[in-house]
Order: structure tokens, then C-alpha cells, then sequence
């Protein structure tokens, strides 16, 4: 604030208080303290305080944004509900606030994710495999999550005991775990003209096919309802069944 | 001192105290613009003893007529602008015991021997014609003018007085010759 001039009069304050103590009985006022500036410190506070706690306020923020960002996305609550069919795997994810985008591939192939409500999504797996989960947030903080799918029924109806009675050739089918038996697509033929046995009858309830004892060998398909196709083919002359 | 934003609300500050009668307000306000206004002083007056003179109207004039300023936060530009007039004032006064500078008075006055002893008053009343005619069109115009030719600063001095370059300086006084050779040349 001092102006350092190389005109400064000789003496300095001197000079400067001499004219002042000078001049203050001609204007009336009480000649009081000469040289400082009291009031300048309490100006200087009255000003720079609030400029101060603006700035400090706004190098807060952007610190508080900085670190923010850099925080990267949480899967929480992930779970999976299978009805054979396909698996839902739900899941939640923490600061998504920063969520900049949420996808989901399955084995490499990519798979719609479905926003439930603030946070929480849903992804329907058709098959089993590995469905990865991707989180990325403005930041380009990336983060990913590997679930198994196995819920899907991607197996076969198995035929658990044959036998013979009465002539009859009695099969015994199950879809243990799975989507169950599609009965609707039993089928018997002969294993060389492909033409309907006669005679086949289904017993849902016990599980089971039977039909008089072929004396050429006979094919009987069948399929679970997810259309997971099983095949077995009889031979009489040995008498036993053959997947 | 520096007429910064800062510098001004402090100043502002001191002005409305020295108008409710703070005595101690306008010591303060004496004691941080003191340095900034002698060394304005000084380049126009050479004289100490007027430089002192010149000093103590200043400030008298600033506590007695602080109740005309109506911006607070143009204290500081409005005081150096009395300094200004003070300093002309006392300039003028002194011309009877001294001659205009002959650059001015041989190039553009109407020519009046330096052994006339009618000179002093010719000198006076061609200045105050020259002011009259050039305050009537520019105070810029004026101000450099009179700092050359009534104070006789050198075009550095003006330019560093005015805040402006000496290009500037030079374009005013050039302007300033040109309104008076019209006006004054017969």
C-alpha cells in the first residue's frame, strides 16, 4: 500500500506528521495519533474473509466431486430365481448417482439389463454360462461382477428303469430338476422303417411308456418341455435299452 | 497506493467517517494517500516551500468539501484531481515572476518582445485565454497542456502523471496547438 517514490520529501514522516499537526487545529479536529492505518486490518478482514471462504468453499466442492468421482460403483444383493426356463439374476448397485451406464453379457453375448427401480436391476439369462456384469461411472471407473448361471434346464429327460412283463416293454422317464417330461412328444417307431409302434401307452402319472415288446429294434424319443430331446434305441435280441 | 477494489471500500470507508466529523478517520485517510499526493505535488511544483503550501490546501480542501463527493469508492482519483487544480492554481499565480516556455509563445501566441514590461500581464492573460478555449473542448486536452507548458513536465512525466503512453501525451499537446494556432492566430 505504501507508494516507495524516489520523491519522498526529506524527512519523510517527519514532514508528513509536522503538516498534519499543522493543519488539524485550522480544520478543528482533535489532533490525534498520527502514522498506521487502525482501521485498515479490520477493512482488510471485512473484505478478504468472505472472498476467502467463497474460494475455500469452492476448492472444497471441487475436491468433494474429484473424490467422488473416483468412487467406483458396488454390486450389492445380487441374487438369482430360476424357473428352469432362463435365470433372473437381480442385483443393486451402490453410488449410482455416478452411474454413467450398467450392461450385462452372457458368455461374451450381450444381454438387455432391465432398471426395477433406483438401483436396482434385473438381467434374464436364457442359458447357463457366465453372465458378467459391467458398472461404469462418469468417471470411467469400471467395475464388474462374474455370476454362474447353472438354473437353466438345459438337460435331457433320462430314462431311469426299463423292464419287461407280460410282453410288454415298460420305460420309466424322469426330468429330475428340470422343466419336466413333455409327454406330448413321445414317440415309438421302429429303428428301421421309422413307422409308429401300435399300441404305446403313457402313464404320466407313474412315469412311464409301455408298449408290446418290439421284435426289431424300436427308437423312442421323447423331450422335456424345455425341448431338451432324448433318444433311446432298443434292441430285443439283446434285450436291453440303448441310449 | 494502488486504487484497487480493496483499496477502494477502504477508502470509501475512511470518506464516510470523515463526514460524520471522525477526526481520526481523516488522519488515516491523510496518512495512507499522503505519499501518492506529494509525489504528484512534486512534479509539478518545484518549489518546496510551495510544495508545502500546496500540500496542506490539499487536505484542507479535501475535509471541507468531502460532503460534495458523491461516489465514496472515487475518493482517491477525486483527490488527486484537487491535487491537480491546487498545483495550476499556484502555477498560474507565479506566471507574472516567469515566462511561458518559448516554444509556446514563440510557435503559437501572438509574438510580444521578453523586455516588454507589459510581458508578465501578456503572459497571464494569453494563458488564461489558451485554458479557457481548451477546458471549453477537452479537460484531457487541457491537463496535458497545462502540465507541459504552465508546469513544465517533461512528455515522460505527463504520461506517468496522466496514465496514459507519451504517444498519447504527444497526440494532446499536438491537438492542443492546433485548437490555439486557430483561435489565437490572427
Amino acid at each position: 500500500m505504501v507508494d516507495h517514490t524516489d520523491m519522498a520529501p526529506e524527512g519523510g514522516r517527519g514532514d508528513r506528521d509536522a503538516l498534519l499537526r499543522e493543519m488539524m487545529p485550522k480544520l478543528g479536529l482533535e489532533p490525534g495519533k498520527t502514522g498506521g492505518a487502525p482501521s485498515r486490518r479490520a477493512a482488510a478482514w471485512k473484505y478478504f474473509l468472505p472472498r476467502l471462504a467463497v474460494a475455500l468453499a469452492i476448492v472444497l466442492a471441487a475436491v468433494g466431486v474429484w473424490v467422488l468421482l473416483g468412487v467406483p460403483a458396488a454390486f450389492q444383493d445380487v441374487a438369482a430365481d430360476s424357473d428352469a426356463g432362463s435365470v433372473a439374476v437381480r442385483f443393486s448397485l451402490r453410488m449410482t448417482p455416478l452411474l454413467d451406464s450398467v450392461t450385462a453379457e452372457l458368455d461374451g453375448v450381450p444381454v438387455k439389463v432391465e432398471l426395477l427401480d433406483a438401483g436396482n436391476y434385473r438381467v434374464d439369462a436364457p442359458k447357463n454360462g457366465t453372465l458378467t456384469l459391467t458398472a461404469r461411472t462418469f468417471a470411467g471407473r469400471v467395475t464388474t461382477l462374474d455370476v454362474p448361471v447353472d438354473g437353466v434346464d438345459d438337460k435331457a429327460p433320462e430314462l431311469v428303469r426299463d423292464m419287461t412283463r407280460d410282453g410288454m416293454m415298460i420305460l420309466y422317464l424322469a426330468d429330475e430338476g428340470g422343466s419336466g417330461v413333455d409327454w406330448r412328444s413321445v414317440s415309438v417307431t421302429d429303428a428301421d422303417t421309422g413307422e409308429d409302434l401300435e399300441s404305446v401307452e403313457l402313464d404320466e402319472q407313474a412315469g412311464s411308456i409301455r408298449f408290446p415288446f418290439p421284435a426289431s429294434p424300436a427308437r423312442v424319443s421323447v423331450s422335456d418341455r424345455r425341448g431338451n430331446p432324448m433318444t433311446v434305441l432298443l434292441c430285443p435280441a439283446q434285450g436291453e435299452a440303448e441310449p | 497506493m494502488a486504487n484497487t477494489r480493496f483499496d477502494q471500500q477502504y477508502l470509501s470507508a475512511l470518506a464516510q467517517r470523515i463526514r460524520g466529523g471522525d477526526s481520526d478517520a481523516f488522519t488515516e485517510l491523510y496518512t495512507v494517500t499522503y505519499d501518492d499526493i506529494l509525489r504528484r505535488v512534486r512534479l509539478l511544483l518545484r518549489d518546496p516551500d510551495d510544495v508545502h503550501d500546496a500540500m496542506q490546501d490539499i487536505y484542507m480542501s479535501v475535509y471541507s468539501k468531502i460532503g460534495s463527493l458523491r461516489l465514496d469508492r472515487l475518493v482517491l482519483p477525486w483527490m488527486r484531481q484537487i491535487a491537480y487544480h491546487v498545483c495550476c492554481d499556484m502555477l498560474r499565480r507565479e506566471l507574472p515572476r516567469r515566462q511561458l516556455a518559448a516554444e509556446l509563445t514563440d510557435d503559437i501566441l501572438p509574438p510580444m518582445s521578453a523586455d516588454n514590461s507589459l510581458r508578465p500581464v501578456y503572459d497571464r492573460d494569453m494563458w488564461d485565454r489558451a485554458s479557457a478555449i481548451l477546458k471549453d473542448r477537452s479537460p484531457r486536452l487541457f491537463e496535458a497542456f497545462s502540465l507541459r507548458f504552465l508546469a513544465g513536465l517533461k512528455l515522460h512525466e505527463i504520461a506517468g502523471y496522466m496514465s496514459v503512453s507519451t504517444t498519447s501525451v504527444k497526440r494532446y499537446i499536438r491537438a492542443a496547438r492546433d485548437i490555439l494556432k486557430k483561435e489565437l492566430t490572427p
